[in-house]
């Protein structure tokens, strides 16, 4: 059942996602070209503007298809077919929140390689550059480097998976039937009531670990004088262990965000 | 086994109380009309049976269980609204019915649509309100459900349309499944019934089998209803 | 779908009046097969479980029997038919005589005036 909750979360926003890639594609290969061809400030001009069209048509399509894949879907007239369909509340999210995911990946993907376009086209010499430098790199990091490079991209990933299930809480939160007309300012309240209770539990949980007795102060003094001399090995070895704490952090908070999320759909759903 | 039984059901609203303590036993192999005036609680009793309000107090069982993803798979709801995504033709729909639901048949969806002169790869977007409903009870009645949950389903159809919807939710009576069903145009619709349920702010003020009220009251249901729910 | 049915009488009993009515005249005829309950139901647009209690009506009527295997017949009794028949006729009789007197016209009166009519239309013929 998930894969076919999957099948038709794609389907109703591929559209919009596949039009926002041909558009950086494009963008990033004319508005360099127009930049480097044409030194006619205007055309400059518009080139630079088209850029930033292009930057916010993105951001706003990623947000408005976050909204129609799981605020639509499930709230609004819509909802009479998603939330009739024989399955659980938890498969419905889960496959939200994966499409979301995978699209925003893909989006910030594509960018990356848009820039790297971008780059080129303005600076036919910078693939060499880059290339020459990354190998450097690689080699002084002696291979660790990939291993770190997939954790940090996975952090990134259950980042921005952890956001998302936030806003689909938020969304769910702002439905429940007492809102009713402030729906909208109290959904972006619930939205920064829950950043802040989430960087609170960050500062306190580095607190308390801090405070914990004169092991973890050994422990602390230990790092930093390390982090003063270690080897770019040694600190990579540091740095992938903080990603590792970063992606559990985040996984726990998917799961708490999502937990409740469910618990709201099962109990307290209420369609219009 | 009854089919559904409702206990004690209650649903409150900010300022108003939907549903009072409604007490109902339903069994299969029945057409039942579901009357009352708007606002007399039939569309929120039909949106818990289907799953759509999770929050109430009392209890709804379905075939013995409660409302989840189980009961879902045994009812096939037709609500008073259209509830497609802008992307979709029916050919879709009819892709993601068959992927969801195990008793749901192309064939007869198939050959219902032709028979109502709907055109399979239309953009539903572009479809009138009449035919959006027309489609809608076209999936609706080509599932094997054990309940049919119909909200207003003659509405807004012509009235030859109507004969249509009306025949055939008659030919998908069997004896393992009940038909429950909201409407307005009770003088239509009455002889389909064998039992009737009067809904009255909230509360069930008559529920019996259709010859035996008729009998008792010597008069139609929609004469009946006319009295009890005088203005 | 418009409502051909008397509102203050059970409709699975205009059902069993109807259905009398074609046994009687012949349109059914005797020993013949009546069709399925659902069949009749949609043809008649009305709901199974009625038509149901039309059909069981006219079993208990004894103008129709059923088969445990295949299904209802219509009865080979030609007496009991014709028993039927005759009293459909007394109760056609007894309405014309009742509306007769609605209008002031006595019993004696209604009578001659059939008789003279009936051989007016006889003599038409």
């Amino acid at each position: 059942m998930l894969t076919k909750l999957i099948k038709y979360d794609i389907r109703s926003t591929w559209r919009d996602f596949t039009g926002i890639f041909l558009a950086i594609l494009l963008g990033v290969i004319l508005v360099p070209m127009a930049m480097k061809n044409f030194s006619n400030e205007l055309v400059q001009l518009t080139a630079g503007l088209v850029a930033f069209a292009i930057v916010i048509a993105v951001i706003a399509i990623t947000i408005i298809n976050l909204f129609k894949i799981y605020n639509t879907n499930v709230f609004s007239k819509e909802g009479y077919l998603t939330m009739t369909l024989p399955v659980k509340a938890s498969q419905i999210l889960t496959s939200k929140l994966l499409v979301s995911s995978m699209w925003i990946t893909l989006t910030g993907i594509v960018s990356i390689i848009g820039m790297i376009i971008f780059t080129l086209i303005i600076t036919p010499m910078g693939l060499d550059q880059l290339w020459i430098g990354f190998r450097a790199l690689a080699e002084q990091l002696d291979g660790m480097a990939v291993p770190t490079l997939i954790l940090l991209a996975l952090v990134i990933i259950l980042s921005i998976t952890k956001e998302v299930a936030k806003l689909f809480l938020a969304c769910t939160v702002a439905h429940l039937k007492f809102m009713a007309k402030w729906r909208i300012p109290l959904g972006i309240l619930t939205y920064f009531v829950l950043s802040w209770i989430e960087s609170f539990i960050f500062q306190i949980t580095g607190d308390i670990l801090f405070r914990l007795s004169g092991r973890f102060e050994e422990l602390a003094l230990q790092l930093q004088s390390m982090a003063g001399s270690a080897t770019p090995q040694e600190f990579l070895g540091l740095f992938n262990g903080a990603l590792g704490i970063g992606m559990v952090y985040s996984l726990l908070l998917i799961v708490g965000f999502s937990a409740l999320t469910i618990w709201l759909l099962n109990h307290k759903l209420d369609l219009d | 086994m009854n089919l559904i039984e409702i206990n004690n059901l209650s649903k409150t609203y900010p300022g108003t109380k939907a549903l009072k303590e409604i007490d109902l036993t339903l069994e299969s192999g029945h057409i039942i009309g579901l009357l009352g005036p708007n606002g007399s609680g039939k569309t929120t009793l039909m949106k818990i049976l289907t799953g759509i309000i999770r929050d109430h107090e009392g209890q709804v069982l379905i075939q013995g269980q409660p409302v989840s993803e189980k009961t879902k798979a045994l009812v096939s709801y037709l609500p008073d609204c259209s509830y497609f995504s802008s992307w979709m033709r029916p050919v879709d729909i009819m892709e993601m019915f068959q992927d969801f639901y195990q008793d749901f048949s192309r064939e007869k969806f198939r050959s219902m649509l032709q028979s109502l002169g709907l055109n399979e790869k239309q953009r539903i977007r572009t479809m009138s309100k009449g035919m959006v409903e027309k489609l809608q009870l076209c999936l609706v009645m080509s599932r094997d459900a054990h309940l049919y949950v119909l909200d207003e389903p003659i509405g807004g159809v012509d009235p030859a349309a109507r004969d249509y919807i009306l025949d055939t939710i008659l030919s998908n009576y069997n004896e393992h499944s009940t038909i429950l069903m909201s409407t307005h145009l009770i003088a239509d619709v009455e002889k389909l019934f064998d039992t009737v349920i009067f809904l009255k702010e909230g509360s069930v003020v008559l529920h019996g089998e259709i010859d035996d009220i008729r009998a008792r009251e010597g008069k139609s249901i929609d004469e009946l209803f006319r009295e009890v729910f005088r203005c | 779908m418009t409502n051909q049915y008397l509102s203050g009488i059970p409709i699975y009993l205009q059902l069993s009046d109807l259905f009398t009515h074609r046994i009687v005249s012949g349109e059914w005829a005797p020993g013949s097969k009546v069709e399925s309950v659902r069949d009749l139901a949609i043809l008649h647009e009305v709901n199974p479980n009625t038509m149901q209690r039309a059909l069981t009506q006219l079993e208990k009527d004894g103008l129709v029997y059923a088969e445990r295997t295949t299904g209802r017949f219509i009865t080979k009794d030609k007496e009991l038919i014709g028993k039927m028949k005759r009293k459909l006729a007394e109760e056609l009789i007894d309405a014309f005589m009742k509306q007769m007197e609605s209008i002031g016209i006595g019993k004696k009166e209604a009578m001659e005036l059939f008789l003279s009519r009936a051989k007016m239309e006889g003599g038409e013929q």
